[in-house]
């Protein structure tokens, strides 16, 4: 007889005041080395060249590739404890973005997509969430229907593609040829009234509404200015930042944005310098610009890896794969900042005290949001699932 | 050997699952039956010839049967694959066995001939054969006969096998709840819930609480959500359950059941018919198809349903009743799965009836009670958390008057219920709408409920923030990227609760501020991009120590 105690059966995980209630997710895409960024161990042989700065919080110490970041510590909520189960990309990255272990009979939705599912999206207009570059392991739409996966923008430069009328179309024309589409459809529709039929007829529509709308300007970086555009900095990382801010601004609840390059199995510490530039550069800017405008308040920044480095220097003079012990950062909406949360050993190798979970990072951020961490929604197949997957919130890192 | 290991491997397998066990059980006369049939065909009917023939090929169709079951088990991880490779594995076993002894019979019985014709030479006496040939043709028979019974009894010999494999569920009083239990009695089992016939729950209405219209059958496709089941679905949800609520007083409730009127209170009280429901439909059906894998002995999934409190705990992955839900609630939605879905309760014999289903619907939707006394707090509990959700979605909202939440949704303008019966207003969105003009005036029937209110980005003019000075809760008001200036903070100067100010990218200069003086709660203003400056804010920040301006640098 299993000797469970009955728990709450209705028990409210449910956070009405959550002050958050965007996101901007940074990915450090390859495995973000983090001795050599927010976890640093002065004085360790495996620390290698790599120095420790002072923050403007007394007590934490970070790169000395992160100068901008470390002003800004105040702001931030480091979480060194981090540990994830699984060590190759495809794997982490589908962990890290879905909070579930990939399996063959089934694809699980990202954040962005339970955000908008659980909590619905707030501009009707743009799209509830949006990708600029990277991958999608792990954070699509996975069994929920298409409407929750994100709108994927690949060059942060270009914008939205592909969104204005034909050149030569008018109004009108566009109009018939969209009526006769609908007429076309209309007979398929009625026979066929099914979720999935209807999520094509949701999609047009969205992209018309989109075509159609002011916020679209959302999407051109050349609204900004010249100088605005350089404190982002000029790569492609930077830019996605600045587009994320831009978007929302104008209410779309989720953005992700990716640095790739992190897979440092050779060269590590050149590799994680200029990594490590851009990523201070833009993160920084990003934060002030956010507090600024007063959106920090409501919106989470966080910044997440697939796992950390090893702290042993191999032969290449890099870092391979570590996923036991790594570190995140969570910022702004709902979240204490100025803190770092978790302690590893002496060498980074281990968790040594308040380890968190990839689910409990991911539950922790949608606590922070307000998302009911107990709401189960269906698979098509009526498997249940949760946002986070049953990971705990780490309450001592939100406000 | 090679049967031997057969057999330990497959019954390991087996006999992990009783009832799988059971099911095999009731194959065995068919297994000796087609044993004997396949012997005959190989030994073409003469006497002990050729029997190793007959043996190898029943073996190796055994053991082909059971390596497709253990590939089955491993390549489908899922409960259909083991379902199959139980099944595949168990025949398998049989057959190995049945064969060798069907074989012996034969042998016995044909060798048993020789020794009496041997005698009889020697007696002159015929003495037929004696016990083996009767025992031969006995078994024949009655494997024929048992396989017929078998396949008109089936369904009926499942139900007895699991009526007695757990007699004990009768008697069962969970020890481990007595403390949870607030009315201090011991939860009822499953039995005595279905013979005491005297724990009822008070009738607290008389009122049905749904209207007893059957909901048209959803395609399998679609899933409820919950803005078109608020919209369009003519099912009660909650909010309904609480008008009905409302309504008892009312002479006839029955009339008052659509959800029209505002929902108010936060209690919905379950539907007494429900337990009825539950007593006479519901505890059988449990009894002769749950309880073998959700009983006392095993309980899959870390569910178990032999009495109310186990019930309510639900498995591993949560409560499995929601109650006024069903589709949100395992219990149901499990058992209206189709045919071939792997998840499908009960995962062994048939799916069950449509009219098992719906009285499983129609319990859950009339509060789930089962007599334990703990019904109304668990119901309550159910519609509180829907009634915060549906308030989030912008559905319904507690207290918030319906005329006011309908002109809110009319104008473009969100809001979300906040702690405390207080709301967050997001005007921000009203951009994309200019055909409707943004009046706050609306806002006056909750006035003194608003906690923080955005009109970043509106067209609001100075004017037009005049009836802000009416919230007097106010403590975050967001008005970044408007034109409004310095006129717009005289209907601010006195919102005393005020921490948090955005004028951010306003047309606000220092004078404005000068408005700002007593508000002695400000924590926060943001003044970026303004035409105030960073002078400006040093003086309020004499006037409001702990005040911190941010003017982006």
């Amino acid at each position: 007889m299993p000797s469970l105690a009955p728990t709450s059966l209705f028990a409210q995980t449910r956070n009405p005041s959550a002050k958050a209630n965007k996101v901007i997710y940074l990915y450090m895409s390859g495995g973000m080395s983090h001795m050599d960024t927010f976890d640093p161990k002065p004085g360790a042989d495996e620390q290698g060249p790599v120095q420790a700065i002072d923050t403007n919080v007394d007590g934490i110490k970070i790169s000395e590739y992160l100068p901008s970041l470390a002003r800004q510590m105040d702001k931030m909520a480091l979480v060194r404890s981090l540990s994830s189960t699984q060590g190759a990309h495809e794997q982490g990255q589908y962990f890290m973005h879905s909070s579930y272990t990939p399996r063959g009979t089934i694809q699980h939705p990202g954040l962005g997509a339970w955000m908008h599912r659980l909590d619905g999206r707030k501009n009707s207009t743009l799209p509830a969430s949006v990708r600029i570059g990277g991958s999608s392991r792990g954070s699509g739409s996975g069994f929920l229907e298409s409407k929750f996966a994100p709108l994927v923008i690949n060059n942060p430069n270009d914008g939205l593609k592909n969104s204005k009328r034909r050149q030569g179309m008018s109004e009108k024309e566009f109009k018939d040829r969209l009526d006769l589409a609908s007429a076309f459809d209309e007979e398929f529709h009625r026979r066929y009234n099914h979720k999935k039929v209807r999520a094509y007829t949701d999609m047009y529509e969205d992209a018309i509404r989109l075509m159609k709308s002011e916020d679209l300007k959302a999407f051109d970086l050349n609204k900004e200015s010249k100088d605005v555009r350089d404190e982002y900095g000029d790569n492609s990382f930077g830019q996605g930042c600045l587009l994320a801010r831009r978007l929302i601004e104008n209410d779309v609840r989720f953005v992700e944005v990716s640095l790739g390059g992190w897979d440092t199995h050779n060269n590590n510490f050149d590799s994680v310098s200029r990594r490590a530039g851009d990523l201070d550069q833009a993160m920084a800017t990003l934060i002030s610009d956010l507090e600024r405008r007063g959106l920090l308040e409501e919106t989470l920044v966080v910044l997440a890896t697939e796992f950390g480095r090893t702290p042993r220097i191999n032969e290449n003079d890099g870092r391979d794969h570590f996923p036991k012990a790594f570190s995140g950062v969570l910022a702004g909406g709902g979240i204490k900042g100025g803190q770092a949360y978790g302690v590893t050993d002496e060498t980074s190798s281990n968790v040594l005290d308040q380890r968190v979970s990839v689910p409990d990072f991911n539950a922790t951020i949608a606590h922070a949001l307000g998302l009911p961490l107990d709401e189960v929604v269906y698979s098509p197949s009526k498997r249940p699932f949760t946002v986070a997957h049953k990971g705990r919130p780490v309450i001592d890192l939100l406000a | 050997m090679g049967d031997l290991m057969l057999l330990i491997g497959a019954t390991s397998m087996v006999v992990k699952d009783s009832a799988a066990l059971i099911e095999a059980c009731l194959f065995l006369p068919l297994g000796v039956l087609l044993s004997v049939v396949i012997i005959e065909v190989f030994s073409g009917g003469r006497k002990g010839v050729d029997l190793d023939k007959a043996v190898v090929v029943l073996l190796v169709s055994g053991s082909a049967l059971f390596f497709v079951g253990a590939f089955l088990t491993f390549s489908q991880a899922s409960n259909l694959g083991q379902q199959i490779a139980a099944k595949a594995a168990g025949t398998g076993v049989l057959l190995g066995v049945l064969c060798a002894v069907a074989a012996m019979l034969k042998q016995q019985c044909y060798l048993q001939k020789l020794l009496a014709a041997a005698r009889a030479r020697t007696r002159r006496r015929n003495s037929g054969g004696g016990l083996w040939p009767v025992l031969y043709s006995m078994t024949l028979l009655v494997t024929v006969g048992g396989g017929v019974a078998v396949a008109w009894l089936r369904p009926d010999l499942q139900g007895l096998a699991a009526g007695n494999s757990t007699p004990e569920s009768d008697l069962l009083v969970m020890e481990d709840d007595v403390d949870s239990d607030p009315a201090g009695q011991s939860p009822l089992s499953i039995g005595e819930l279905a013979q005491d016939s005297t724990t009822t729950l008070e009738p607290f209405s008389t009122a049905t609480l749904e209207p007893d219209v059957e909901e048209p059958e959803r395609a399998i496709m679609e899933e409820p959500n919950e803005m078109e089941m608020a919209e369009n679905d003519p099912v009660p949800t909650p909010d309904s359950v609480v008008s009905a609520e409302e309504s008892t007083l009312e002479p006839d409730p029955r009339l008052e059941s659509q959800p029209k009127s505002p929902p108010v209170a936060m209690v919905a009280k379950v539907d007494p018919g429900a337990l009825t429901t539950f007593k006479g439909s519901i505890v059988p059906m449990l009894r002769d198809r749950c309880l073998d894998c959700h009983g006392e002995e095993k309980q899959k999934g870390g569910l178990r349903l032999d009495s109310p409190a186990w019930i309510r705990q639900g498995g591993n992955s949560g409560p499995v009743i929601i109650a006024f839900d069903p589709d949100k609630s395992y219990f149901y939605t499990s058992t209206v799965l189709p045919g071939d879905d792997p998840d499908i309760m009960p995962a062994k014999g048939k799916p069950l009836t449509s009219a098992q289903t719906s009285a499983i619907k129609r319990w859950i939707r009339g509060g789930a009670p089962m007599g334990d006394g703990r019904d109304q707090e668990v119901a309550s509990a159910a519609v509180a958390a829907r009634q915060a959700k549906f308030g989030r979605q912008g559905a319904s909202a507690g207290e918030l008057a319906g005329t006011v939440m309908e002109a809110l949704k009319q104008a473009h303008i969100g809001f979300k219920p906040l702690d405390g019966g207080l709301y967050e207003i997001d005007c921000s969105l009203t951009r994309n709408y200019p055909e409707v003009k943004l009046d706050l005036s609306i806002l006056d029937p909750i006035a003194d409920k608003i906690h923080t209110l955005d009109l970043s980005k509106t067209k609001i003019k100075n004017a037009g923030l005049a009836p802000v000075a009416k919230l007097k809760n106010l403590r975050r008001l967001l008005l970044s990227r408007t034109t409004v200036g310095d006129d717009a903070l005289i209907h601010v100067s006195g919102l005393m609760e005020l921490e948090i100010l955005n004028l951010y990218g306003t047309n606000v200069g220092n004078d404005g501020l000068e408005h700002l003086k007593g508000l002695s709660r400000l924590k926060k203003l943001y003044l970026w991009n303004s035409k105030a400056t960073s002078a400006g804010g040093e003086r309020l920040i004499k006037a409001i120590p702990k005040l911190e301006v941010n003017v982006g640098q």
